[in-house]
């Protein structure tokens, strides 16, 4: 009896929040004002909330209120979650390997920094496998170049001949291969769900607020000026539009951060932000990449790293059962249409299947089980990711752009923000080259190592 | 008396009559004409009251307080006119009718001769202020300073007013100047011991006490800046005044009941001070500065001396001027940057160096700077407590140091320290909060040449 007592009280809502009147909204709406305000609710969005917090202090709870918009809490579309979740120091350019090895150290200690007491702890199912660079005769001598900038910011990278690549990895076919460079150490895969959840728990136990919808539009100190361009403008409100519907909140912020991965460059371009100030546009655009699934039985074992043909195909072991994931980057006359994630199983057969089995000659029988497609927060500018406070909004920053790298650099790309926030300047690591003049002066800074 | 209230009870066919453009204007500028009538009340007089009637009267203890809150209508009226810009004409009129109600219950209340009338603009000057605080508050956490605001003084008044039925009842009336020569005592029994409880209770929470202090930072940040500005520089002293009336009813029994008051007031100056320097939201670091300062006066209006009454009055007027400027300064920030955090606020000397002006003398003042007003009441209200018992001088002598600790701090982070990322430009102070500042600092200058006129002695 007492059980049919109690199922005829409504279903209560959270814990935490006791009582909630029938009727209203299950998810949270924004609240009129915020100090910060994340637009996008992915990993790096996560990050930088996260990051924010700690930065305070020991004031977090009542400190700076932050507020994570994300317009999927489904996260369908979003990059973080369908991202193969390889981390890697071997990039070209020393802040992407600096970005690197502060994430590889921080999902080492993933528990110290994330751990929630009382919650059980997190396992990322890391598997430090490694990654392997295959490069053709012609691009030896660049990549021996890269290795040696890769070791001196102290990335354990060794250089392996194709005897040695025989050796170690007998399942490989070596033609055409004149070295190779292998990660020793924080190279592998991890799962991206459960870090961008992990994030989620901790910041929000640190007293980050989030709310579901979509910043379509903003009100600058702009709207109030004479016509006469303006040198620079703050954002004072950003409209949060609820889904499905043309409501919309207006929140009153101090400072926007723009964590919108592939849509980036299209927030820049929203209602309210004076044209004259957001030039030069964003480049930022999603790129549709494939990523395929496939057995065989016969394959490389549990030694396989993630392994980048010369080709630019690539593959690495998802799981330990004889299963395998990889793609290709097509070039850039192919790019598919990023309109929606369908995926194209034709390129897989044409493409990426004949190289893969040219390098592994037992994935010539495979049995194709799954693929998907996600987005790649495309700079086209230099597949570089963009960092920093805008030079025309003053209380805009930027952390978007990464180009496929997104989810390994994004507790350093949080970091980095959530500094300069709180602190006024970089501390950890220097990232100012990687800042918005770049685009403004026109010098790109490219990354050789984009796959 | 006629010649303010009435006046003032005008100001609300004003404000909702008059055409949209010249509304403000015309509030602004007739309330200034109010406040200059006003200062007749402090000329002296031979007479212990004056304008003497039924139901109202001026004496040496509700001229300062009455002037003050004549002054800061208009200013009240200055500081709202930029955050109230983008609404409709209505919602404008309806704000600025809902501070009138609140001035015209506040005048009431200062100059009632009666407990009864006492009371209930006591309690009338609390609707006003609700309506400001969840209406035209920015947080959701509005809801819940308000409900903390009305609960607090409602539950702490409603014995009040069964003392004051009672004392009605026993004396046969309650007509001021009747009991300042007829000097009530009640028994030294349970029963007048919480009569007198009851009595004290309602301004200790209004005044506050340290212990039930918590309504006040709720409300002061909630609040928008018109609200916080009423709240701090006018309600509070509301329960002090308050105070200083009722303890001729209350004895003997207060000669043991001020113990607890005195302790919680002078550790909870201490203990604020101390908070305050671990506040990250800047409008409640000057709210629980506010509480700070009025633990001293509550400690010194329940010794019952000369020189504390004197101490109180002064640091009560000086108090009002001090936290209204600072609360302006910091709706200043808040408009320009939509953020109350130290922490994003911070580094604006290079930004608003004329301002940072303002910020230095508003800091000043706070921390008793020679030869401010707040100094001299400082120094009287702690002399006085030394004078009853020499142990307070420690706890006394803390909290000034705490407060000067807090006020620099305040300073420092505010105007000093790392220039914020995301502050480059930054929209320039304009005439109107130039003219708020030193509507608010003069007076408070003035008042160095001629502090009689607020210290509560008869003249």
């Amino acid at each position: 009896m007492a059980q049919t007592l109690r199922d005829q009280l409504p279903a209560s809502g959270s814990g935490g929040r006791g009582w909630v009147p029938p009727g209203t909204h299950p998810d949270p709406r924004p609240p009129d004002e915020a100090d910060v305000v994340v637009v996008g609710g992915g990993v790096v969005g996560w990050s930088v909330a996260y990051w924010l917090k700690v930065l305070e202090g020991w004031r977090r709870r009542h400190g700076m209120k932050v507020l994570v918009v994300e317009r999927d809490p489904m996260y369908s579309r979003a990059s973080t979650v369908l991202s193969a979740g390889g981390i890697r120091q071997q990039f070209s350019l020393r802040e992407n390997i600096q970005m690197s090895r502060f994430s590889a150290s921080f999902l080492r200690d993933i528990n110290k920094y994330l751990g929630v007491p009382n919650e059980p702890p997190i396992d990322i199912q890391f598997q430090p496998s490694g990654y392997l660079f295959l490069a053709s005769p012609q691009n030896a001598a660049a990549l021996e170049a890269t290795v040696k900038v890769q070791r001196d910011e102290g990335a354990q990278v060794t250089l392996l001949s194709p005897t040695q690549l025989k050796e170690k990895f007998p399942w490989m076919n070596t033609e055409d291969v004149a070295v190779a460079s292998y990660g020793l150490e924080d190279e592998g895969w991890f799962d991206p769900w459960t870090l961008l959840n992990a994030f989620r728990r901790k910041a929000i136990s640190l007293g980050v607020q989030s709310c579901s919808g979509e910043v379509r539009a903003f009100v600058t100190s702009a709207n109030h000026m004479l016509p006469s361009a303006p040198p620079s403008a703050r954002i004072r409100y950003a409209h949060v539009y609820m889904p499905d519907s043309l409501e919309y909140q207006p929140v009153a912020c101090a400072i926007v951060v723009n964590a919108a991965g592939a849509w980036a460059g299209k927030l820049l371009e929203a209602e309210g932000l004076p044209r004259g100030l957001c030039q030069p546009p964003l480049p930022i655009q999603p790129r549709k990449r494939y990523v395929f699934t496939w057995h065989c039985p016969n394959g490389p074992g549990l030694s396989c790293p993630f392994v980048i043909d010369t080709s630019g195909a690539y593959f690495r072991r998802d799981g330990s059962a004889g299963n395998y994931l990889g793609g290709m980057s097509p070039p850039k006359e192919e790019e598919p249409d990023a309109s929606d994630l369908s995926v194209d199983h034709g390129y897989f057969q044409e493409q990426v299947w004949p190289r893969l089995a040219r390098r592994v000659p037992a994935f010539e029988s495979l049995r194709v089980r799954g693929s998907w497609a996600g987005y790649y927060d495309y700079n086209t500018f230099d597949q570089n990711g963009v960092l920093g406070p805008h030079p025309r909004l003053e209380n805009l920053f930027l952390a978007a752009g990464f180009s496929g790298h997104g989810l390994q650099h994004a507790p350093a790309a949080g970091r980095a923000v959530a500094e300069l926030v709180v602190k006024g300047r970089y501390e950890t690591l220097d990232l100012r080259r990687l800042g918005w003049d770049r685009l403004v002066a026109g010098e790109p800074l490219q990354e050789h190592g984009v796959v | 008396m006629l010649k303010i209230i009435i006046p003032t009870t005008m100001l609300l066919p004003l404000t909702l009559l008059s055409p949209p453009k010249h509304m403000w204007t015309n509030i602004t500028l007739h309330s200034f004409l109010i406040a200059s009538i006003s200062l007749q009340w402090l000329t002296p007089t031979y007479y212990p009251n004056k304008g003497l009637t039924p139901w109202t009267s001026i004496d040496q203890i509700s001229s300062p307080l009455l002037v003050l809150s004549c002054w800061l209508l208009p200013l009240m009226f200055m500081a709202s006119q930029n955050h109230l810009e983008q609404e409709p004409t209505t919602r404008k009129r309806i704000f600025t009718s809902t501070i009138i109600l609140a001035q015209t219950s506040i005048l009431l209340a200062f100059s009632a001769s009666e407990l009864m009338l006492f009371y209930i603009a006591f309690e009338a000057t609390l609707i006003p202020t609700l309506i400001l605080i969840t209406r035209w508050g920015s947080q959701p956490e509005r809801l819940n300073a308000g409900i903390y605001l009305l609960f607090y003084t409602l539950a702490s008044s409603l014995p009040l007013l069964i003392a004051i039925l009672h004392l009605q009842n026993q004396i046969g009336t309650l007509y001021l100047p009747m009991l300042k020569l007829s000097h009530p005592t009640l028994n030294n029994s349970w029963s007048g011991l919480i009569a007198s409880l009851a009595l004290l209770l309602a301004f200790m929470v209004k005044a506050p006490l340290y212990g039930l202090h918590l309504w006040l930072p709720k409300a002061h940040v909630e609040a928008p800046i018109a609200g916080s500005m009423l709240l701090a520089a006018l309600l509070l002293k509301l329960g002090g005044y308050g105070i200083m009336r009722i303890t001729i009813l209350v004895n003997p029994p207060s000669n043991n009941l001020h113990y607890p008051f005195i302790t919680l007031a002078l550790w909870g100056a201490l203990m604020t001070s101390a908070i305050c320097l671990r506040q990250i939201d800047l409008k409640s670091l000057i709210a629980y500065s506010s509480v700070s300062h009025m633990g001293l006066v509550v400690a010194a209006t329940m010794i019952q001396t000369q020189w504390a009454f004197s101490g109180a009055m002064i640091l009560m007027i000086s108090h009002g001027l001090t936290s209204s400027m600072l609360f302006c300064l910091a709706n200043t920030n808040y408009e320009r940057t939509h953020s109350r955090i130290l922490l994003l606020t911070r580094g604006l000397q290079p930004l608003l160096p004329l301002m940072a002006t303002w910020w230095l003398l508003a800091n000043l003042t706070n921390m008793a700077l020679p030869p401010t007003t707040n100094l001299m009441a400082e120094l009287t209200i702690v002399i006085a407590l030394f004078n009853w018992s020499s142990l307070t001088i420690i706890l006394t002598g803390t909290a000034i140091l705490l407060t000067a600790s807090y006020t620099l701090y305040m300073l420092m982070m505010t105007q000093r320290g790392t220039l914020p990322s995301h502050i480059t430009s930054i929209q320039n102070s304009s005439t109107r909060e130039h003219l708020l500042m030193a509507l608010h600092m003069i007076p408070m200058m003035l008042l160095i040449l001629k502090p009689e006129l607020i210290s509560g002695v008869p003249m």
